[in-house]
């Protein structure tokens, strides 16, 4: 490098004299130094944000004195003691960029000068100009006894239903209570509706899917017959089948913002955490007490005896949106904490936490000192990184087991190889085909053997993001790469390397995207290959030379113009130590493996067995194959968890401001203290620390599970009978399903809340039966219709005197337009799909086509929609369209809109007019006449016979289809399919 | 400045009412306005306040009633285009002691890229504009140039997020999500917030940047293609014409109507059965806002549509124009896609990059902002240009002239809409290596735009979570008064 120049106008630096020593001025003399010089220049930069305008930013008030010595986030802005060191100064001094001041440029030296002086003759202040705040602003954290009256902290209330009149409403406790408040209101509850309707409401409420006509004809059948017995008999068997935990598992993962991606410019998949989303619908259909459930997705790994299940449920803390290359790492590392603390505060307690980061809650008692308590918890989980965090689900002697055999194979096939090298060599050769190519190789990382590379290395354990491209350590050692020691064979070392772990990281920066990538790779034993924090490569076992691997498939997509960062990880158990790598083009000269090797090997190796009337060449590329299967094989299920990385997490501060370089007091995990103390103070929760199958943990986030579900806390059981409330009525009983504080809303029947919330916990927390009380009552079977006079009185059905009709959920909407078509693939749990997209909405992604791998099987694409794959960047066209919940925010209801987009899609989009073909077609096996048919059609979709009013019209329209419009017959049945499923019948219930 | 009851929204709602009013289960959000003009049903006049896209009147006053905000994604090197930095030239190849913070990482040293365009003065104000623009320099005067702009990020990623969301983390609604909550639509034929991408692709992070985030699904921006179908789904892929589509939603209202009539007071079935007509007319409204062919040839050269290099950005260019005729809120063009040299992300060739981006965009901008005025269009449509970030002054490799990202300093300008032409304000230092002099962060841009839009910056907020969300952030800030007439 050049030596540096120095522009003339880089260099002027001022020299800010301060007078040396403080002298000492007499008092008149400071206050017209302040008059004069020093007010002026505050009045123009400081007050307005600090003391005399609307807002008070940072909590820094600079118009008094009291004010500059209080200071704000960042601590007093004079410091007594040192004068210089007053937080003030560093801030006009813009050397630190964590705080410039004033944030609209740097103040001209001179004025820094006068506030430097200011500083030093101790700050004096004309108090005939301060302007003084509010004697609120110093107002420490209180928790009043209001505060803690507030309807949803008090202790669960031990009630019975009350009594009522009519014999109907007082079988079930949720009757008792609904109508002795419809009673007061002077409301009529409405009668129970048809057995038709109630069928096909049922199906929708708890599997998401419409009856098939057998079902709604058994069903009513059964009715006639016993209705109270026949409708048990249906919540029975829907609580069993598999749909139930799909359409659960929804709301579920809703609340938890579940998406399989991790988001931002490269939004990279989430490998394996469908498991997660797996494990959610088991736990529905396996009527998992919810307070299992709880604890296995905060602590999971941390309870007794962890099992492939608790484990995959910590999945849960995985599930964020996450930045691999954050603008600010440290403060990043936070962003996520402040993500999981948010989603858990708002889904496990309906507190909204998250409100708390920056300063003490503005409405609830919560302090920031709270939530940064309640953040300890999760203080030792590991970082999150590119690959996931994965965990291979074996046991030890499964392990050992699969080492010794895989160790075994390799050593076998690796002499076979050679063997086989040896023979096919001189055959090669005769045919013509080794020979060497000419062309320049572009090298992007040297190996040792042209000087080596320079790279960044550790021996210490990094943090899990150590690959990942924003990625900076300081204390990584500089060296040109070949790592090794005890002179192994063809190797030469240019840094010795003698600990049993190496991490190593280099960058290179390319113009254009090469069309060929390989890797030259002699290696110890593991050995991972991270390109811009993507793996590329990975091996088990170690090599005797060098070995070119063709990584071009795998590169491409990671590959970048500018700067690329290539990181390896290798590992040694014994013997010498060795690591070398070179990164080129492809080179055009040959090798045996690369002729034999990849698709165009194939033909090749017939090619040369059948001219030397040998087999050794198909054999040796059968032996490739398995050195390359064998070297990429891991023991065990592996899954996308948490875990920590050991007993004692670092210490948790409060940040100031929520700024994560702005720490504040040292907190130990604690409890909101409105709802676990009797003062002000977070309740401190001690926790063991935790040994399980080889990890340590901190036992913090098992400490705050079994809290979650302790008897004393006054919200879990609430929080979850509301929601399940909720997703049967259309709203919960307090309408603000995931905020119980003062900003949400009050529930509008609080005994009932409490009474099904004790009835839950009785129950063993199930939520199956939570279903039964539910769907047994009267309340959930009334019938929807209007009624003038409750309407006069209650339009908005706050005391649920009716059924309120709801519209389909998107998943629900695009499942039973499968289910009517006859096409839904009920397949359940595994990977997820990608059913197509159309190629407009494809377009746009920064990579079109890219991360939406059409699925492969056509069966696939029929799949329920809980299945279609969650990628933050693109998300499936019909499922937004209809209001999924947004995948970056926890989502406790949904809205409802019904816009013109939505009419568009279900009139004109590929997919339904698809299915409404395949629906076409089974109305008409379904009748001889168009008019059988079309009565076939529609009591499929509305689970009632056809009125003759609508079989007229809709038969003239086919006929006026045909005259008018020139359709076929088929055409023109076609549209009345599509007409049948764009009807308000079809998507609302009910 | 009068400030509007906070608890009020508009007038029209409380808040947190609107919140779990349009929460599911409730009546929500109707296009019942709609369905009152159209005369369907006299009682839903009553919940007309329930559309969300229903017009709102402003806040305060604001001259725009529109924003065409041409994105250059990739950022684009402001000391190439109009950050003029003379004494940088003679200066090629020095290494010098700077700080910048790119993808690359943070350094403190660097070698210069002296600027690779010459600059030259133009129009009243003598602004110095490089010869990457000889179209948009004879512009100069009306346009107000912010040189001092900072963001939280030099990463695209997040920076994308921060311009259009005003946060580093996605998930909040877009600005073009909070012009259309604050101030609704006043055509209801077409989608009141647009976005045009580049034929290369969408930006990174594709709809998160056009997301209405945690407000609902009415609010997001509508992708719209200047050629071809405009919006998805527009055509029927079985080849429905209109006739027959037409009787189609005749029998479907037909059927509607009887179904809501056991239902009557159940304002979603009638929203949703007008939503049927609105999309029928969509169908005809939308290809005519981008039938371009009954504009004048004169028209039509004026935004390049006569040349290859700027015909596509040039039709985008007009379109939005054709758009803000037919009332749409916020329009936002991409200039620039997918990833590396598809957009202005320099990283390699500076000058095939800018050449290449620059080359297909100035005629088309100027073209267009010459075309508002003298339609007296440019009064009440506020025309943005920026990217993500802008450029440092340092080569980002040891050879090339490639320079990485910067968001220490960059420039963005303003024209129209209550805009102050021929100014300039704010400075970088002498290399454009950050911003010195009166720095504005994203989010006083933001401000800026809503309250030229009549909003309140510091007052338009949205309930979620417990928290008021604002898109100038908790803090609050301030329009950056220098810019505004």
């Amino acid at each position: 490098m050049t030596r540096p120049c120095c522009l003339p106008f880089l260099l002027i630096t001022f020299l800010v004299s301060a007078g040396g020593s403080s002298l000492r001025a007499d008092e008149a003399e400071n206050l017209a130094f302040f008059n004069d010089q020093v007010f002026p220049i505050l009045e123009k930069n400081c007050f307005k944000c600090h003391g005399a305008g609307d807002h008070l930013k940072g909590d820094f008030r600079i118009t008094s004195r009291e004010g500059l010595i209080h200071g704000g986030h960042f601590g007093p802005g004079y410091n007594e003691a040192e004068p210089e060191k007053s937080v003030l100064l560093e801030m006009i001094s813009y050397k630190s960029e964590k705080y410039e001041m004033p944030p609209k440029g740097k103040l001209p030296e001179a004025e820094i000068a006068i506030l430097t002086e200011w500083i030093d003759r101790g700050a004096p202040y004309d108090p005939a100009v301060e302007i003084k705040g509010d004697a609120k602003e110093r107002r420490g954290f209180t928790i009043t006894d209001a505060d803690r009256d507030w309807w949803a902290y008090r202790p669960v209330s031990k009630n019975d239903p009350p009594e009522v009149d009519d014999p109907e409403w007082s079988r079930n406790g949720i009757d008792a209570f609904i109508k002795s408040q419809l009673d007061r209101e002077g409301l009529k509850p409405n009668p129970l509706a048809s057995p038709q309707v109630l069928v096909r409401r049922v199906f929708y409420d708890l599997l998401g899917l419409p009856p098939q006509p057998a079902e709604v004809q058994q069903f009513v059948n059964a009715y006639a017959n016993d209705a109270e017995k026949a409708y048990r008999d249906l919540v029975e068997d829907l609580l069993s089948r598999p749909q139930y935990g799909e359409k659960w598992a929804r709301h579920w993962l809703d609340v938890v913002r579940y998406a399989e991606s991790n988001g931002f410019e490269r939004d990279n998949t989430k490998p394996h955490i469908w498991k997660y989303r797996d494990y959610v619908i088991e736990a529905f259909n396996k009527d998992k007490p919810y307070d299992q459930f709880v604890i296995e997705q905060i602590a999971g790994d941390e309870i007794e005896n962890p099992t492939m299940e608790s484990m995959t449920a910590t999945g849960y803390h995985r599930l964020m949106q996450w930045d691999d290359e954050p603008a600010d790492r440290k403060q990043h590392v936070y962003d996520v904490l402040a993500d999981n603390v948010q989603v858990t505060s708002e889904a496990f307690l309906a507190t909204t936490l998250g409100c708390a980061r920056c300063h003490d809650h503005k409405a609830d008692p919560v302090s920031q000192k709270d939530y940064y308590s309640f953040m300890a918890f999760f203080g030792g989980v590991t970082h999150y990184k590119t690959e996931g965090t994965l965990v291979s689900w074996a046991s030890p002697e499964e392990k050992a087991k699969f080492e010794e055999e895989r160790d075994r194979n390799l050593q076998r096939l690796g002499k076979r190889k050679e063997e086989l090298e040896t023979q096919l060599r001189p055959i090669l050769e005769a045919q013509n085909r080794l020979k060497k190519g000419s062309g320049k190789i572009v090298t992007f990382v040297e190996s040792a053997r042209s000087g080596g590379a320079n790279w960044e290395y550790t021996t210490t354990k990094p943090t899990p993001d150590w690959s990942d491209v924003g990625f900076r350590n300081k204390s990584w050692f500089k060296a040109p790469g070949g790592f090794g020691a005890s002179n192994p064979p063809n190797a030469k070392i240019l840094t010795e390397w003698k600990t049993n772990e190496i991490w190593a990281r280099t960058s290179f920066g390319l113009t254009s995207i090469p069309g060929s990538l390989v890797v030259e790779l002699y290696h110890d034993e593991d050995v991972e290959i991270y390109l811009n924090g993507s793996k590329i490569y990975e091996a088990s076992g170690y090599t005797t030379n060098y070995e070119t691997i063709n990584l071009t498939e795998k590169a491409r997509n990671v590959l970048q113009t500018g700067r690329n960062t290539l990181a390896v990880h290798c590992v040694n158990t014994g013997g010498g130590q060795y690591l070398d790598l070179a990164l080129r083009e492809q080179a055009s000269d040959v090798s045996i493996e690369k002729i034999l090797s990849g698709r165009p090997g194939d033909k090749v190796a017939k090619q040369v067995d059948k001219e030397s009337g040998k087999t050794l060449a198909t054999e040796y590329r059968q032996v490739i194959g398995s050195i390359a299967s064998w070297r990429t094989r891991k023991p065990g299920v592996p899954l996308n968890v948490v875990t920590e990385n050991g007993a004692s997490p670092a210490p948790m501060h409060i940040h100031l401001r929520g700024s994560a370089h702005a720490l504040g007091d040292e907190v130990s995990p604690g409890l909101p203290a409105v709802l676990a103390s009797d003062g002000p103070e977070p309740a401190t929760v001690g926790s063991e620390p935790i040994q399980r199958d080889g990890r340590a943990s901190s036992g913090r986030r098992l400490a705050l599970a079994e809290w979650l579900v302790d008897e004393e806390n006054p919200l879990t059981a609430r929080v979850m009978v509301n929601r399940i409330w909720q997703h049967h009525f259309g709203r919960g009983i307090v309408p603000s399903t995931s905020d119980f504080g003062q900003l949400g809303e009050k529930p509008t029947h609080p005994e009932l809340l409490d009474w099904l919330a004790n009835q839950f916990v009785e129950n063993g927390w199930s939520m199956k039966e939570m279903h039964r009380q539910i769907l047994h009552s009267r309340t959930y079977r009334m019938s929807s219709d209007p009624e003038s006079a409750n309407l006069a009185v209650d339009p908005q059905n706050n005391h649920f005197w009716r059924y309120s009709m709801r519209r389909l959920t998107a998943e629900e909407l695009r499942d039973t337009i499968l289910a009517v078509s006859g096409n839904l693939n009920l397949e359940s749990h595994g990977p997820w799909v990608c059913p197509p997209l159309p190629p407009e909405v494809l377009a746009t992604a920064s990579r079109p086509g890219k991360g939406w791998p059409i699925s492969k099987k056509e069966s696939d694409h029929y799949r329920r929609s809980v299945y279609i794959h969650v990628k933050r960047s693109l998300r499936y066209q019909m499922l937004a369209d209809f209001d999924q919940a947004d995948t970056d925010t926890a989502c406790a209801v949904r809205f409802t809109t019904t816009v013109p987009t939505q009419a568009l899609a279900m009139l004109n989009s590929k997919f339904v007019n698809d299915q409404a073909v395949v629906f076409a077609g089974k109305m008409r096996a379904e009748g001889e006449t168009v008019r059988d048919q079309i009565a076939a059609g529609l009591s499929q979709l509305f689970q009632r016979e056809a009125t003759t009013d609508e079989l007229d019209h809709l038969e003239a329209l086919y006929q006026k289809f045909q005259t008018e419009a020139g359709l076929s017959e088929q055409e023109a049945l076609d549209r009345i399919a599509l007409l049948a499923l764009n009807l308000n019948e079809f998507i609302y219930l009910d | 400045m009068k400030k509007k009851d906070k608890s009020n929204f508009c007038g029209q709602f409380n808040r947190r009412e609107f919140l779990h009013t349009v929460g599911g289960g409730f009546p929500a959000l109707a296009l019942t306005g709609m369905l009152g003009q159209e005369g369907f049903f006299s009682k839903a006049n009553a919940a007309s306040s329930l559309n969300p896209l229903a017009p709102q009147p402003p806040m305060i006053n604001g001259k725009a009633k529109s924003v065409i905000f041409l994105f250059m994604y990739g950022g684009p090197s402001h000391i190439d285009t109009f950050d003029y930095k003379p004494n940088m030239y003679g200066m090629d190849g020095k290494t010098i002691d700077v700080k910048t913070f790119g993808r690359g990482g943070k350094k403190n040293q660097g070698r210069i890229v002296e600027p690779k365009w010459k600059f030259k003065q133009y129009g009243e104000s003598g602004k110095y504009v490089s010869d990457l623009f000889p179209n948009l320099g004879t512009c100069v005067d009306d346009m107000a140039f912010i040189h001092s702009m900072t963001a939280d990020s030099p990463i695209h990623g997040s920076a994308l997020l921060m311009m259009n969301s005003g946060s580093l983390i996605s998930g909040h609604p877009s600005l073009g999500s909070w012009v259309n909550y604050g101030l609704g639509s006043v055509n209801e034929n077409l989608p009141g917030y647009v976005v045009m991408l580049d034929q290369s692709g969408g930006p990174i992070s594709g709809a998160k940047n056009w997301t209405s985030g945690f407000m609902p699904a009415s609010y997001q921006g509508t992708v719209f293609r200047s050629q071809g179908d405009p919006i998805l789904n527009l055509k029927n892929v079985n080849g429905m014409s209109q006739k027959e589509q037409r009787m189609l939603i005749d029998s479907l209202n037909h059927l509607n109507t009887e179904h809501l009539s056991s239902r009557y007071d159940n304002t979603n079935l009638s929203a949703r059965i007008a939503s049927y007509e609105l999309a029928y007319r969509m169908q005809s409204t939308a290809p005519e806002a981008i039938d371009i062919d009954e504009e004048p040839e004169e028209t039509k050269s004026l935004y390049g549509l006569n040349e290859s290099k700027t015909e596509d950005f040039g039709r985008k260019c007009l379109l939005a124009r054709r758009l803000v005729e037919r009332g749409t809120r916020f329009i936002q063009i991409y200039s620039g896609g997918a990833h590396n040299d598809h957009n202005w992300d320099a990283h390699g060739d500076l000058e095939t990059n800018h050449n290449l981006h620059a080359g297909a965009t100035d005629k088309p901008i100027s073209g267009l902002l010459k075309d508002l005025k003298r339609r007296g269009m440019l009064e009440d449509t506020l025309v943005v240009w920026g990217g993500e970030f802008g450029r440092q002054p340092t080569a980002e490799y040891a050879e090339g002239t490639g320079r990485d990202h910067n968001s220490y300093g960059f420039t963005m300008w303003m024209a129209g809409g209550g805009i102050k032409g021929g100014v300039s304000v704010g400075q970088t230092d002498e290399l454009g290596s950050a911003a010195v002099e009166n720095r504005y962060h994203v989010r006083n841009l933001h401000a800026t735009i809503l309250q030229l839009m009549g909003l309140d910056p510091n007052n338009l907020s949205f309930f979620f979570g417990g928290l008021d969300h604002k898109l100038v952030g908790v803090e609050g800030a301030d329009p950056i008064p220098d810019v505004i007439a």
